[in-house]
């Protein structure tokens, strides 16, 4: 893009959103280092202008479709829209939401391809390996799916987010989750797709007490779950936000 | 003291290799404090710091108690009869391992429902026998349905029954160890694997892990003369497990390094599986056996310590107490979830620790009594005394 106007606009936009190390949430203070995207999201930003038209497909299991799994206006890709849509009213958000329980990325790749084929979509959402942690599938064909579904996305001209798992001692102790990291940092290292880095934030989180849905009682579980899918929307949000204004900035 | 010294000799038998009993128990050990999501102490366990675990070691000592045992009855009352008892000793870990998925689905299962966790049914591949319980069940006897955790008997059993069919080859080291070279080097190039109902192979692939076994054999019945100068073998064995360390310390811990790392190397890491044994951790396994070899004599006055005692107990009387371990992790696991502060990790360590000695006490006390017992000319069940595990 040519015009700096989505980067100044992003920019703005970002000012609105309630977030942040001083944010209004206490529960879903970001630590600064999940704040912003490191790498810049071009299609994003020419998208998220007033009038424009940013269609998002988001793919992913179980979490994707809310706390449990099974209510989708409460889980994160759809609480990212809510946020977005905030931050952005003038411009036309939807979001389409693909995917299921115990999909693994290799399984998403045809709905990947046809969803991109169907409509046109300015950025992908794209939540993933937790199911191959758990099974422990092997990593490297893992990488291979990852790499395989950048392309598509690439060819389609969208923007790409990578989401990794959400952290849990479990995954931490009785799975070979460093291994799946491992592949989700090498390919968000290509150009056109960056980490979300849902592990570490949410592992933030564990740490600093606020979102421990391994320790919580189990009355306060779901209302927790539900909660922090809304912090990982928000800060998902803000992360798209800061990525368009990288896109912005640097293309001038 | 001298009546607390005669009880702990009785029951712990010392007429044997005690480094073998020893790593065995360290290895059931490892094994509790490794299936403790948030347990410190599984941050100090072997996986840490090479790329093998305690499963290797299990295996790897499970070959050599084998051969140990029904290696000397072969000899002396040959294959059928020595064949017979691999098969029994088979057998009792089969209905040991039924009643252990027993125990340990109502466990999860029970927990998931009462603390409003169906993730642990997932995590534990348990949610397979909530959607169809029979076909479950059924699969589970047959060995093709194994959630985690409860992949190391089917292993073991399968192994054993291997073992019976090549029992007499423990005479021809040479032969028996190509054999299974090959059929390990052919499961690799060909991905070959045993079938589960879910679609996939088995989590620990029999036909590459019988490598192991074999080599536990045969170290045990035929040790071989190593040709190559030990020098040379310490500076091999330190290599490799320097790089083994340099993996386990530095690189999966920073994932983010993994873009800075040439690909092909990258791809390589990625593809070290324990499912099929891959080469390098069979390579990381065999750097330990020869540093223990190196550094740990068998009669090393440690061995023969307080401290030693209760691991050398566990890793004699390793079913029980492999199973004990399989439940009382998922209790810990409860406990920390609760807390996970200092005095929870001591408390579900220490406990477990107890626990687990509990169970080794009370089987070698049966086990002293049997041979007793028959010592006496008593009625008693003839004890094995080929017991492997």
């Amino acid at each position: 893009m040519k015009s700096p106007v989505p980067g100044i606009l992003a920019a703005a936009l970002l000012a609105l959103l309630p977030l942040g190390a001083d944010g209004a949430a206490p529960l879903c203070a970001l630590p600064p280092e999940f704040a912003a995207s490191n790498q810049p999201t071009p299609r994003v930003a020419a998208l998220l202008r007033p009038g424009g038209d940013l269609a998002i497909l988001a793919l992913g299991t179980a979490s994707s479709f809310g706390p449990d799994g099974r209510q989708p206006r409460l889980g994160f890709p759809a609480r990212m829209a809510a946020a977005l849509r905030k931050a952005a009213p003038e411009a036309r958000i939807t979001l389409t939401l693909k995917g299921g329980r115990g999909l693994t990325a290799a399984a998403m790749l045809p709905m990947l391809r046809g969803a991109l084929r169907s409509s046109k979509v300015g950025l992908v959402i794209w939540q993933t390996g937790t199911v191959e942690a758990v099974r422990d599938s092997p990593p490297g064909n893992f990488l291979a799916a990852l790499a395989e579904g950048l392309s598509i996305v690439r060819a389609a001209g969208a923007d790409l987010i990578l989401v990794d798992p959400q952290f849990s001692r479990f995954l931490r102790t009785d799975t070979n989750i460093d291994a799946y990291e491992s592949a989700f940092h090498e390919v968000a290292f290509e150009p056109g797709v960056v980490l979300f880095a849902r592990y570490e934030l949410t592992h933030a989180w564990v740490d600093a007490g606020s979102f421990d849905l391994e320790r919580a009682r189990s009355s306060a579980t779901p209302a927790l779950a539900a909660a922090m899918q809304d912090c990982i929307g928000q800060a998902l949000a803000h992360f798209i936000l800061s990525g368009a204004e990288k896109a912005g900035g640097s293309s001038r | 003291m001298s009546g607390n010294n005669r009880n702990r000799l009785t029951l712990v038998r010392t007429n044997r290799d005690l480094r073998v009993d020893f790593f065995r128990g360290l290895a059931l050990w490892w094994i509790f404090t490794d299936h403790i999501p948030g347990n410190a102490l599984g941050r100090v366990s072997l996986r840490n710091f090479t790329l093998s675990d305690a499963t290797e070691v299990f295996v790897l000592l499970a070959g050599y108690g084998a051969a140990l045992a029904y290696g000397r009855t072969l000899d002396r009352a040959g294959w059928l009869y020595s064949g017979a008892d691999v098969v029994r000793r088979a057998w009792t870990l089969y209905v040991a391992h039924i009643f252990l998925f027993v125990l340990f689905a109502a466990q999860v299962g029970a927990s998931a429902a009462a603390l409003n966790r169906g993730a642990y049914l997932e995590e534990i591949h348990l949610d397979v026998l909530a959607n169809a319980p029979y076909r479950a069940l059924l699969d589970s006897l047959f060995l093709l349905f194994q959630p985690a955790y409860l992949n190391v008997l089917p292993l073991y059993i399968v192994l054993l029954l291997m073992f019976a069919l090549v029992l007499p080859l423990l005479r021809r080291p040479a032969l028996l160890f190509a054999l299974s070279f090959g059929l390990y080097a052919l499961t690799r190039l060909l991905h070959l694997n045993l079938p589960t109902a879910g679609g996939g192979g088995w989590f620990f692939n029999p036909l590459a892990w019988q490598l192991l076994f074999v080599l536990g054999a045969l170290l045990a019945y035929a040790p071989p003369n190593i040709p190559l100068p030990p020098r040379l073998l310490d500076i091999a064995a330190a290599a490799v497990l320097l790089a083994g360390l340099l993996i386990a310390r530095v690189v999966w811990p920073y994932p983010a390094l993994a873009a800075h790392l040439p690909p092909w190397l990258l791809a390589w890491l990625l593809d070290v599986d324990k499912t099929g044994l891959h080469p390098y951790r069979f390579a990381c396994i065999l750097a330990l056996l020869w540093a223990v070899h190196r550094l740990v004599p068998p009669r090393a006055a440690w061995l023969q310590s307080r401290l030693a005692a209760p691991f050398l107990l566990a890793g004699q009387h390793s079913l029980p107490v492999f199973c004990s371990g399989i439940l009382l992790s998922f209790l810990g696991r409860l406990a920390m979830e609760r807390s996970d502060g200092a005095a929870m990790q001591g408390f579900v360590n220490l406990a477990g620790g107890i626990g687990l000695l509990a169970v080794a006490t009370i089987a070698a006390w049966y086990r002293a009594k049997g041979a007793a017992s028959s010592r006496a000319g008593l009625p008693a069940r003839a004890p094995s005394g080929t017991e492997s595990s």
